[in-house]
């Protein structure tokens, strides 16, 4: 039998309203949006926590104006998760809110998909607007794992774990990936940013930050199908909607902080 | 018409005993060849290409390796300013080619874009592999392509009026080699594509590489670059090119270290 996971959501930052022009392609200036949400998610089962992303570093969330909620090495901790402890962390991808905490992981082994890392060390950052989403510093970080033995590469699609099987997207970045996670209610696709809001995949608005369009675009219509249209077993990464969907297990002040998203809506 | 370069090959370290069977499959234990290290300059008029940065002297030591002048003051010797170089081309990243990039802090940088991938991607999972890499050296070109200090080249092109440059890959996924136009003729900057001239006559298999039927290839490639003329190729560590080239430049003991190897060779090749 499959084993199944339960899948947390930390939502360790929030954006308050953005433009439509700032958030989509051909968005518009007129229109204001609810926001952006910042996660790190973690899938766990009885005898195992698997990490996806780390978020962003606290100092770069305010210093880009986001309002900081709480760490989320501070939501693991919550959940019962020790960071020093975690052997495994898988990357989605490598843009700077998804990589900010790797040194908070000493023991673990982290995994990323080929692509991402040939894109972000080689010609892909020779462009400036390329570039922006991702920091030298992070980067080098991934480097250096490489070198110490920590890092797995991810190619393509495959089985990560059992009831946890990970695709290749790409679009939004190279090598980005979702996770696709066997819960309570069955299979849910954690997209991370292979789809920021459910908007993108429900009027195939395009995302304004991307390395490919057209591969981005696909990938909206792949996950889809993935869940068989069922938006609520796709999870996307920054959705604000996020919150009110899903059970809050933890609140941080009056902040909904870890959500349930293999939970029942 | 073509413009030609000067080309100097810096011997900046030295190996005296490197033994046949710790550099080619099948070597024999007790046949010593030595190994020389070099950097490379190209000079026609005011224009200055650095070709490799040498390896880092704090790291020598440990490796076994002795350092003979720092890359500086080899510049230094032939009137270059290691801090006003604004061209710098990496044939490929193996610590004793790029140990020294910081001396350049207005250079910009030019390599594959195959070696960058193979150094900070699948490859470098390869203990085997990632022997000949510095975590904090590739850290680095990862900074300066952040830096906006790198172009990446993709396979053979025209780096310069007179230089081309052709992707040799095997013994380094992104190896590449230069043929220089100079007043003798074509020249073939081989680098560690061929590292001895022994190595392409007789189609040697190095130890260290990243595909070994790759790296045979290119040697081959190598060869039919020369046409025959040996005199033409510039292996990347072989001690003869320190001793058949005339020397502008010594150490305090006699030794040379700028070899003009544009220039007719002063002494035969053993092969
Ligand atoms: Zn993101
Ligand atoms: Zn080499």
């Amino acid at each position: 039998m499959t084993k199944t996971w339960k899948i947390y959501g930390i939502r360790y930052a929030t954006q308050n309203g953005r433009l439509a022009s700032h958030t989509f392609l051909w968005g518009s200036a007129e229109e204001e949006l609810a926001g952006l949400d910042y996660y790190s998610w973690v899938l766990v089962s009885d005898d195992r926590a698997i990490v996806v992303d780390t978020g962003g570093a606290e100092r770069k969330i305010k210093g880009l104006g986001r309002q900081w909620i709480a760490s989320p090495l501070d939501g693991l901790k919550e959940l019962g998760v020790d960071p020093s402890n975690v052997e495994d962390v898988i990357v989605s991808h490598a843009h700077w809110d998804h990589v900010g905490e790797l040194a908070a992981f000493p023991k673990a082994r982290f995994y990323m998909n080929d692509l991402e890392m040939e894109s972000i060390t080689g010609e892909d950052m020779t462009f400036a607007v390329m570039r922006e989403a991702y920091h030298a510093e992070e980067a080098q970080q991934l480097v250096g794992l490489a070198y110490e033995d920590r890092l797995t590469f991810l190619r393509g699609d495959g089985q990560f774990a059992d009831g946890i099987d990970y695709t290749l997207i790409g679009g939004h970045s190279a090598g980005q990936i979702a996770l696709t996670v066997q819960t309570d209610r069955g299979p849910v696709v954690l997209a991370t940013d292979a789809i920021h809001l459910w908007e993108e995949v429900e009027k195939e608005r395009a995302f304004l930050i991307f390395h490919d369009l057209r591969q981005m675009l696909k990938g909206y219509r792949k996950m889809n199908q993935m869940v068989a249209g069922d938006l609520t077993r796709l999870l996307p990464g920054h959705d604000p909607l996020i919150k009110d969907r899903y059970p809050i297990v933890k609140k941080h002040g009056d902040e909904p902080f870890i959500l349930d998203l293999g939970g029942v809506i | 018409m073509t413009k030609n370069w000067e080309v100097y090959a810096f011997r900046y370290a030295a190996m005296p005993e490197r033994y046949e069977a710790e550099l080619f499959i099948g070597g024999r234990p007790d046949a010593n060849w030595g190994m020389d290290y070099f950097f490379w300059m190209l000079r026609s008029g005011t224009e200055v290409i650095v070709v490799d940065t040498g390896a880092n002297a704090a790291k020598m030591p440990a490796k076994g390796r002795t350092p003979l002048i720092s890359i500086e003051d080899a510049l230094a010797g032939v009137g270059v300013k290691a801090e006003d170089v604004s061209q710098v081309f990496l044939t490929h990243a193996h610590w004793d080619h790029i140990g020294n990039l910081d001396s350049f802090p207005k250079a910009h940088f030019w390599i594959q874009q195959a070696e960058m991938a193979s150094i900070t991607g699948p490859d470098m999972t390869f203990a085997k592999i990632r022997g000949a890499y510095q975590a904090d050296e590739v850290q680095r070109l990862v900074g300066l392509v952040y830096e906006d200090r790198i172009t990446f080249l993709d396979g053979d092109g025209c780096f310069a009026d007179g230089v081309d440059y052709l992707l040799m890959p095997g013994h380094s996924a992104g190896q590449t080699a230069l043929r220089i136009s100079t007043t003798s003729g074509q020249l073939l900057l081989a680098s560690d594509a061929v590292h001895y001239y022994r190595e392409a006559a007789e189609e040697l298999c190095f130890l260290a590489f990243n595909d070994a039927k790759a790296m045979l290839s290119s040697l081959r490639r190598c060869k039919a670059e020369i046409a025959g003329d040996w005199d033409r190729m510039i292996p990347g560590h072989d001690p003869q090119v320190t001793w058949r080239y005339p020397a502008e430049t010594h150490l305090s003991n006699g030794d040379p270290v700028a070899l003009r190897v544009d220039l007719a060779p002063i002494k035969g090749l053993e092969l």
